[in-house]
């Protein structure tokens, strides 16, 4: 009696452990670039939400400038990151930047935290980044100041802080959450 | 106000103390000497030790060891507090809340930093090039060019800054370094290798690349060809002293810009060439301190309370009326004017003052730069002249757009009149509701 009941509780903790480990599994699958996020939501590969958001912002404006991107596979991303953000690079999963070499203001950030609950402390870490660059910018360039503060956006969404400077922001945010529902419905 | 050479004098002292570890140093063996006159105190307590009642062996080492540590800490906090103490001393690159003013090592925009042009200068004018190094002495030959190209004998202080500040403007092109997120500096690796790890796309290190370091120094803006506010600034300091006129480069106090002082006939003015580059001239030069739309440590750089050197000023019109404000705008516009100053024999009525800056933003609102001038107005406000203490200067500057030699192709002057009067009233019909002012006429599109 006591063997079978040790037999079902080996059996038992042999389930719960298996049961463990297929969580932690698919908790490391649903990082930025895997196949789900720690809130449920799925997670875009960032090269290819970068793509799509870089395309949107191609079609959205008049006159696009000439972007560079880096990301955290760069040289120096510490330093990279900390031109947009505070938050450190051992909080964030994965990000890109991708900055106008023209001077003007245009700029698309997409940061992926590790922990979604950071994403809001990210968001409020981007607003603060555009609100230096607005200030910058009234000084070398109002025209860029003012585009700053009519189309620029800054908002999180599950584990993800973005921050979007460019004429015809919305469609480049509507690429970014259209990427997201693309990867929730694969 | 300190003596400007007392000042100087001080400042590159306390610049060179900041800059060279080895200069600082010295405080830290004095903080050393003196948690070390301290120490003694823990011997002391040692030979006093065996005298305290019945210790024991055992805790007689523990109270050695406790003495120690808390002489260790002692020294420490000693040198620690030393460290700081010379770190807000001499600072580390800033000022405002982080430290006190000076002229040279601070750094803008966390990129720039703005060198001394002495040794460049005092070579100029002692002719013993010896203590240059090669850039030094590239960026020497190259501005002894330009001063035997624009500075004729008999020139006045006021002509000679007025020359180099044209021949700056002309000849050295903008870097938009300043604007750029993340410069070249920043993605290259230690190697100076030209390719980054981009995801899309290579930096390249050429010379005449947006984003270099040097585009703030004059090295950037004489060598290279390309600068930033800092390479302005410095390169006219340097010429300036090269000629013998005293000046200073100014930052603001967020760090995010940098032009000059200049002291013309005893007087200081403020010139930001930076801001005129790609605009109209004179529209930054020799301003006083209320023309001057900046922040700044006005306790450290000298008072700016002059206008008479200033361009506008000297072609100053007299307007009698507010209302005569407007043509007076168009008037200067067509002579491409970068700034303006209109007279009033008496301070106007405070209602008039306002519907002056009213009638400067109608302008810059409806004007923009689509029009044939390619022009706009902006910063409309009341000056008072030097002296008093009542505005009568009403001073405005004026922003041009790049020329174009594409832009009269696209003027609405290619379509007859009629054409012309047949499109404003088809848009008419359909947005006249909206705005009367929509319709092909003279201007630019």
């Amino acid at each position: 009696m006591n063997r079978t009941i040790d037999k079902g509780n080996a059996s038992y903790s042999l389930r719960i452990a298996l049961l463990a480990l297929l969580l932690v599994l698919a908790l490391e699958l649903t990082g930025c670039g895997g196949s789900g996020g720690d809130g449920g939501e799925a997670a875009v590969d960032m090269g290819t939400l970068q793509e799509q958001m870089l395309t949107a912002y191609q079609d959205a404006g008049d006159s696009p400038a000439a972007m560079d991107t880096v990301t955290e596979e760069s040289d120096s991303p510490e330093a990279l990151l900390a031109t947009v953000t505070d938050i450190e690079l051992k909080d964030v999963e994965h990000f890109f930047i991708s900055y106008s070499t023209e001077g003007t203001a245009d700029e698309i950030v997409v940061l992926c935290m590790k922990d979604s609950n950071k994403a809001k402390d990210a968001e409020e870490s981007l607003s603060a980044h555009m609100d230096s660059r607005a200030a910058l910018f009234r000084t070398y360039g109002p025209a860029e100041a003012a585009r700053i503060e009519d189309s620029g956006l800054v908002f999180s969404k599950d584990r993800y802080a973005v921050l979007i400077i460019c004429d015809g922001s919305d469609s480049v945010k509507a690429a970014f959450e259209k990427a997201l529902a693309d990867a929730s419905a694969e | 106000m300190k003596d400007i050479n007392e000042m100087k004098e001080t400042v590159a002292a306390e610049a060179q103390q900041a800059e060279s570890p080895s200069a600082a140093v010295p405080e830290a063996p004095a903080a050393e000497t003196a948690a070390s006159q301290e120490s003694p105190e823990a011997p002391a307590a040692e030979a006093t030790a065996p005298q305290a009642p019945a210790p024991a062996p055992t805790k007689g080492g523990a109270g050695k060891k406790i003495l120690a540590v808390v002489a260790g800490l002692m020294l420490l906090l000693s040198t620690a507090s030393s460290v700081m103490f010379l770190m807000d001393k001499f600072g580390s690159g800033e000022d405002g809340e982080f430290g006190p003013t000076r002229e040279d090592g601070v750094v803008i925009a966390d990129e720039y930093t703005i060198e001394s042009t002495l040794p460049i200068s005092d070579a100029y004018k002692s002719g013993d090039t010896d203590k240059l190094d090669d850039r030094q002495k590239q960026v020497l030959d190259a501005a002894s060019k330009v001063i035997d190209e624009v500075i004729t004998d008999g020139m006045s202080d006021y002509e000679k800054e007025k020359a180099i500040y044209e021949w700056i403007v002309k000849n050295v092109p903008f870097d938009n370094g300043m604007t750029t997120l993340i410069n070249k500096t920043q993605t290259q690796s230690d190697d100076q290798s030209a390719d980054v790890s981009t995801t899309e796309t290579t930096v390249t290190t050429d010379d005449d690349v947006n984003g270099d370091a040097d585009a703030g120094t004059p090295y950037g803006a004489l060598i290279k060809h390309r600068a930033v506010c800092a390479g302005y600034a410095t390169t006219f300091r340097m010429f300036m002293q090269m000629l013998d006129i005293e000046c200073m480069v100014v930052h603001s106090t967020d760090l995010i810009h940098s032009w000059d002082l200049v002291k013309i006939d005893d007087h200081w003015y403020h010139v930001d060439i930076y801001s005129d580059v790609d605009s109209a001239l004179y529209g930054n030069f020799n301003l006083n301190d209320e023309m001057m739309m900046q922040d700044w440590d006005r306790e450290y750089f000298p008072a700016a309370d002059s206008l008479a050197a200033n361009p506008a000023y000297k072609e100053r019109v007299t307007c009698k009326s507010v209302y005569d404000i407007p043509a007076a705008i168009r008037s200067a516009l067509n002579d491409h004017k970068g700034a303006l100053i209109i007279e009033f024999e008496e301070a106007p009525s405070a209602e008039d003052q306002q519907l002056a800056v009213f009638m400067v933003s109608a302008i810059s609102m409806d004007l923009s730069y689509d029009n044939a001038l390619r022009a706009s107005v902006y910063d409309g406000r009341w000056i008072n002249a030097d002296g008093e203490t009542t505005p009568r200067l009403f001073t405005l500057d004026i922003m041009y757009s790049d020329d174009d030699t594409d832009s009269a192709e696209q003027s609405a002057d290619m379509f007859d009149e009629a054409t012309r009067d047949k499109a404003t009233k088809a848009l008419q019909d359909a947005f006249g509701d909206l705005s009367e002012y929509i319709r092909i006429e003279d201007g630019v599109y």
